[in-house]
């Protein structure tokens, strides 16, 4: 009977340091005043930050993004969020566009323009973008065996590896039909594209709100060595990518952990 | 000096001898920023896109307001920063807007008592 209670108790607390490390989102999400929580909204599929049906207020939001923001409170009517620093980032519609980098505010306020709570965020230009095949990690490598069709989900980064959130407009190009061909519509970000029957390197320009982006692609059936890089100047190859990658991961645990940490304001 | 004269002179005496004597606005900092911003009773520094919530509270030589002194703060220039009420009437929120100098006009029951300089930087990316 003991060792069962004692059992109990350890799988409570387990779950329940579950639940804590879940919270972590929440914690981001609160307001710096402590009266409500902020909750952020895709405008649309192209903003990754709503990826795996989870809705998490990004570490920043790119430059050109849209997304939407809302505040919650415990009972009574719903505090509007405007946004008082219109250079930055204004409202159109339903949603919010970034148009410039750095911190800015974002207000909830009531029916009489009290202001509520308070929440920064941060904005970054797009500084690089790294595909993602299936659930391997983000990277700044492609390689694809001839023939081979797969799906491809570019995600933005900023130039501290943050990934940005942000509804964002795509298009993708490839340099060369044959070599690697575009097989779903070109306009989101995330594409089917299909290798072509011989080996080569090919070039996927992903144009991001009017800034282009290049991704080497490799088909390789295997009889050579792999190499490809993201960007047209970068001399990357596989091994540093898969290790940004990982590297990165660590880096956003950390984060998480600071985060965590330095709990609310 | 008829009577009537007499006593309405006394009676400004004494209004002006009850006028508290404004001596300054204490801010207490009520928010944590992202980043460094510098509010002193005589300035202000603020980058542009940050908000701040601070708690004011008169100063005076001698009798000390009471809660019931209306504190009003206003922005000199709505372009560069932005003054914010909250639900409580001591309570503020200032946003830097955009880069430049302004001040900070505050009034103690309507009457205006000074304008704190305040300068708001680029903002911090």
């Amino acid at each position: 009977m003991r060792v069962t209670l004692v059992l109990g108790l350890g799988a409570f607390l387990a779950l329940n340091g579950c639940v804590n490390d879940d919270d972590y989102d929440d914690t981001r999400a609160r307001g710096e005043l402590g009266k409500g929580t902020f909750v952020y909204g895709c405008t649309n599929s192209t903003d990754t930050a709503c990826d795996g049906g989870q809705t998490s207020l990004p570490r920043a939001v790119a430059v050109g993004g849209r997304f939407d923001l809302r505040f919650s409170v415990n009972g009574g009517k719903q505090p509007v969020v405007i946004s008082p620093v219109s250079d930055q980032v204004r409202r159109i519609g339903d949603a919010f566009e970034v148009r410039a980098p750095g911190q800015f505010a974002l207000l909830a306020v009531n029916g009489n323009r009290e202001v509520i709570d308070i929440k920064h965020m941060r904005a970054a230009p797009v500084d690089e973008i790294r595909v993602q095949r299936k659930t391997e990690l983000p990277s700044a490598n492609l390689t694809l065996n001839p023939n081979e069709s797969t799906q491809l989900l570019a995600l933005p980064y900023d130039d501290s590896g943050d990934k940005l959130g942000g509804a964002l407009d795509y298009s993708w190009h490839s340099s060369n039909d044959d070599l690697v061909s575009i097989d779903s519509l070109s306009d989101l970000n995330r594409v089917r594209v299909r290798a072509g029957a011989a080996s080569g390197e090919a070039t996927l320009t992903v144009e991001v709100s009017g800034k282009r982006y290049d991704v080497r692609v490799q088909i390789d059936d295997g009889s050579g060595a792999l190499d490809a890089g993201q960007r047209a100047d970068a001399d990357a190859n596989a091994d540093t990518g898969a290790k940004k990658g990982a590297a990165d991961a660590q880096v956003g645990a950390d984060a998480r952990v600071a985060d965590a940490e330095g709990g609310a304001l | 000096m008829s009577r009537p004269q007499w006593l309405a002179g006394l009676a400004l005496l004494f209004l002006a001898a009850c006028e508290i004597e404004y001596a300054g606005l204490d801010f207490d900092v009520q928010s944590s920023p992202p980043v460094p911003v510098s509010i002193e009773s005589d300035r202000i520094e603020i980058p542009a896109g940050i908000a701040i919530q601070v708690a004011v509270r008169p100063l005076s030589e001698g009798e000390p307001y009471s809660a019931s002194d209306h504190v009003l703060l206003r922005s000199d220039d709505p372009e560069v920063l932005a003054v914010y009420a909250t639900t409580n009437g001591r309570q503020f929120v200032l946003v830097g807007l955009r880069k430049g100098k302004t001040c900070l006009q505050v009034k103690i029951n309507r009457h205006e008592k000074e304008c704190i300089d305040v300068r708001v930087l680029a903002p911090e990316e």
